[in-house]
């Protein structure tokens, strides 16, 4: 098992792993704490607040935010649009941890969570929670089961990956059909508390207002996934299939702003639109999060630029994330002599349900076939240019100059103590270096003891550079002395950019010559400095 | 239609409290450290503990300062939404009136808590789970009330302003009360036709919403959702047979593309 070893060895324990962990250790003492002496122990929740920021957020949002998963997969199934299978699997995993922290959340939340299971056992069909309650267990399951294949595939399980191959279209078509009374009926949740929410936001469209906003923050969830990991993991960004998927929210949110105008007007409540504190932050809502989203995602320049598309998709998550607020706590006109803010207990546990979350994502992605190739192309897309910064060497202030070294540049994986380019051969591509520690070293003839080190590659050093230099002909060899992640640009191409491009060849040149005198005089010290 | 109910006639009422102790005494409910706020409200507001309270209101008529007092409890709705909105149907409707609560089943999710017009069931929030936290409000002395006794605060009260009966009856005798002293009353029967019409019904002298109850309608709160609930497993299997409908569709117009695109080849290199 090297390569899973290798694997372990190369899931660094990066700074932020290390405050999501203590985020998660915080909250199951907090959790604890809890179970021992009760809600009212770690909350600000009380009989005049019964639902608080974990219904809110957790459940009403959380629910909110894995609508990616039913989105994206019926695009790439119902509407057979197999443009959009590359970006299929981490919305189903974001979906599925979706799902996965909202049970988390709710063992926290409800009062008598050991009894969770009644709701399979009593039955309230009048009740929208009963509804609520089955979907997050019919949904989960599935959600688990359209996650599946990258378990299977990861061990190698041919027969029940073949079984839930087959089963995909009954799979997806259940879990949109979930999905859309899930989603709705959150919204349902608040038709039966018709005086308690503020006319701004209480109507009969509830169920469907909630659809329609989880339909439009599904695919900017995906964007805004996809834009944070392709920094997390240095992976490419699907840009223009991102852009493409975005052409679906200005439609949605438009049918959205039209139905609620429509509502507000026929049912006379506009009055409300301008009276008070809620007023304001309806129109914070409309204005910032629904009108600007239609408006920023209806350009095709901002949907041809990574990162105007996270923030165009990040307004969107924000205003869901607004609206259910004001549906479910904020837009409740309450009694002036109660209040209500979250503890920092309850943000503990919050924050350290979303800290798993991360956790569980970048496991999965390190571990699992979570990012699979463009199936039409058969190539990756080439590198994020985000990448390149990580290497002085190819810093260039010219977006253009980084783009075009982007587009032709690979990932590579290599396990520990495997030979990455041997003396003499042929120098066919540049390396740099992302992750791990290379070593670099001229042999004299066979076994290692004819090795002589030549100097050791760090994370943002470039490695190979002979690929830049007549005749092109390897001085060194290299290993990897850990398991690394490498950046590999085809020296080919990569020379004939800089034809194209003299400034481009210059620097390149002078940067791969002055690369070479440092790592000579290194060596030169070195080896004045060692033992004859 | 429910059978009892009790008719509270806030006019006699004198504020006594003593319906809100004999309420602890049967219920075996403890008493709660408060402090002074201003106020003879005692304890602020309903909890786990206090099931049924006396709230005090000041109120200026005529120049003149009066005092006015508000027995606040559970309404026990015909058409309860703490019962509707019940994902395990912990609480329900009894046949003689009462909304009671069996505490076997109960989740804690507290949406009764969030659905009741009136925000009358509390929760135990100082309860861990060992402790067992549960929803706790009024149950109209169900355990009295079926074995042929008043309940415990209508017993009590000795100014008489709590009158148990059959809830028919003690409309038509609240109404008849208004008639004869119509002066004295807001001309109407709180609780007759509020959320489709409750057990607790109240005669007042100020405005009901002065008093501390809510203006609520007369449907039953939860009217749309139970609609909404109907509708759902028709729309499901409409939506299922729609989904899978577009799946089809697209399938084959991709196939039609691609043989398309396949003949025009074919035709090339023919
Ligand atoms: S007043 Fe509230 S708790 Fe009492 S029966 Fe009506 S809905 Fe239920
Ligand atoms: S808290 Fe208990 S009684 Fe109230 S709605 Fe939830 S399960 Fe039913």
């Amino acid at each position: 098992m090297t390569t899973l070893n290798a694997t372990l060895n190369r899931f660094r324990i990066s700074p932020i792993i290390l405050i999501m962990l203590a985020l998660m250790a915080l909250a199951v003492v907090v959790a604890l704490v809890r179970y021992l002496f009760g809600i009212g122990a770690i909350s600000n929740l009380s009989d005049a607040y019964p639902w608080g920021m974990w219904i809110s957020f957790d459940l009403l949002c959380g629910v909110a935010l894995a609508a990616g998963a039913f989105t994206t997969a019926s695009a790439v199934y119902i509407f057979n649009d197999k443009r959009f299978t590359p970006i299929l699997r981490p919305a189903i995993l974001t979906g599925f941890l979706g799902y996965l922290m909202v049970i988390v959340a709710l063992m926290v939340d409800l009062g008598r969570p050991e009894r969770i299971w009644h709701l399979i056992v009593y039955w309230n069909p009048h009740s929208v929670m009963f509804e609520v309650g089955w979907c997050v267990m019919l949904y989960t399951t599935v959600l688990a089961l359209e996650f599946s294949p990258l378990v299977f595939e990861r061990f190698g399980w041919k027969l029940p990956l073949n079984i839930v191959h087959r089963l995909t279209m009954v799979f997806v078509i259940l879990g949109t059909l979930l999905s859309t009374l899930h989603q709705s009926s959150l919204g349902s949740l608040f038709l039966a508390t018709p005086g308690k929410v503020s006319p701004l936001w209480f109507s009969a469209f509830l169920p469907v207002y909630f659809f329609l906003t989880a339909a439009a923050v599904g695919p900017a969830m995906v964007i805004v996934e996809s834009f944070i990991s392709s920094r997390a993991f240095y992976r490419g960004l699907e840009t223009e299939l991102l852009g493409t998927f975005a052409k679906v929210i200005p439609p949605v949110l438009g049918v959205y702003l039209l139905l609620k105008v429509v509502d507000l007007t026929v049912s006379g409540k506009w009055v409300y639109a301008f009276r008070d504190g809620m007023s304001v932050l309806f129109w914070i809502e409309i204005i910032g999060f629904v009108v600007l989203p239609i408006v920023l995602f209806s350009m095709p320049k901002v949907r041809q630029n990574g990162q105007s598309l996270f923030g165009a998709g990040l307004l969107v998550v924000g205003g869901v994330v607004l609206n259910r607020f004001n549906v479910s706590l904020i837009g409740w006109p309450r009694p002036a002599d109660t209040a209500y803010f979250p503890s920092w207990m309850e943000f503990a546990i919050t924050f350290g349900i979303i800290a798993a979350g991360v956790v569980a994502y970048a496991l999965v992605a390190r571990f699992f076939p979570l990012f699979v190739e463009d199936p039409v192309t058969k190539r990756a897309h080439g590198v994020s240019p985000e990448i390149l910064r990580r290497s002085q060497f190819l810093v260039f202030p010219e977006a253009a100059r980084v783009q075009a070294i982007a587009a032709i540049a690979e990932e590579q994986d290599i396990a520990e103590d495997q030979v990455i380019f041997r003396q003499g051969d042929p120098a066919q591509a540049l390396y740099i270096l992302l992750d791990g520690s290379v070593n670099l070293y001229s042999t004299r003839g066979p076994g290692a003891t004819n090795e002589l080190h030549l100097g050791t590659i760090k994370p943002g050093d470039p490695f190979g550079i002979s690929t830049l230099i007549d005749p092109f002909v390897l001085t060194a060899s290299a290993r990897a002395a850990t398991a690394c992640r490498v950046l590999k640009i085809d020296g080919k191409q990569l020379r004939a950019l800089g034809a194209a491009d003299p400034h481009l060849g210059q620097t390149l040149a002078l940067r791969a010559a002055q690369a070479a005198l440092t790592r000579m005089s290194w060596a030169r010290t070195r080896l004045a400095g060692a033992p004859s | 239609m429910s059978k009892y109910g009790m008719l509270i006639d806030e006019t006699r009422c004198t504020g006594c409290r003593g319906c809100q102790v004999a309420c602890k005494q049967w219920n075996d409910l403890p008493g709660e450290q408060t402090r002074n706020r201003g106020t003879y409200t005692n304890p602020p507001a309903l909890s786990a503990k206090t099931w049924n309270l006396i709230q005090y209101t000041e109120v200026e008529t005529n120049g003149r300062a009066g005092f006015y007092f508000l027995k606040h409890a559970c309404m026990h709705c015909e058409k309860p939404a703490c019962a509707s909105v019940c994902p395990v149907g912990a609480l329900y409707k009894t046949t003689e009136g009462p909304v009671v609560y069996d505490d076997t089943k109960c989740i804690g999710c507290r949406y009764c808590m969030t659905a009741c017009p009136f925000s009358i069931p509390t929760f135990e929030w100082g309860k861990g789970l060992l402790d067992q936290a549960l929803i706790r409000k009024c149950n109209f002395c169900i355990d009295r009330v079926s074995n042929g006794l008043t309940p415990a605060c209508a017993k009590t009260c000795p100014s008489k302003a709590i009158t148990f009966g059959e809830r028919d009856k003690l409309i038509a005798q609240g109404e008849a009360q208004i008639r004869k002293y119509p002066d004295k009353y807001v001309n109407r029967v709180y609780g007759k036709d509020e959320v489709g019409g409750t057990s607790i019904l109240y005669l007042s002298a100020i405005p009901f919403d002065q008093l501390g109850l809510p203006r609520v309608g007369t449907t039953p709160v939860t009217a749309l959702s139970e609609q909404v609930m109907e509708y759902t497993l028709p729309f499901a299997g409409a939506w299922a047979a729609t989904l899978a409908g577009l799946a089809i569709l697209f399938r084959l117009r991709n196939r039609g593309a691609q043989h398309a695109a396949d003949d025009v080849h074919k035709e090339k290199s023919a």
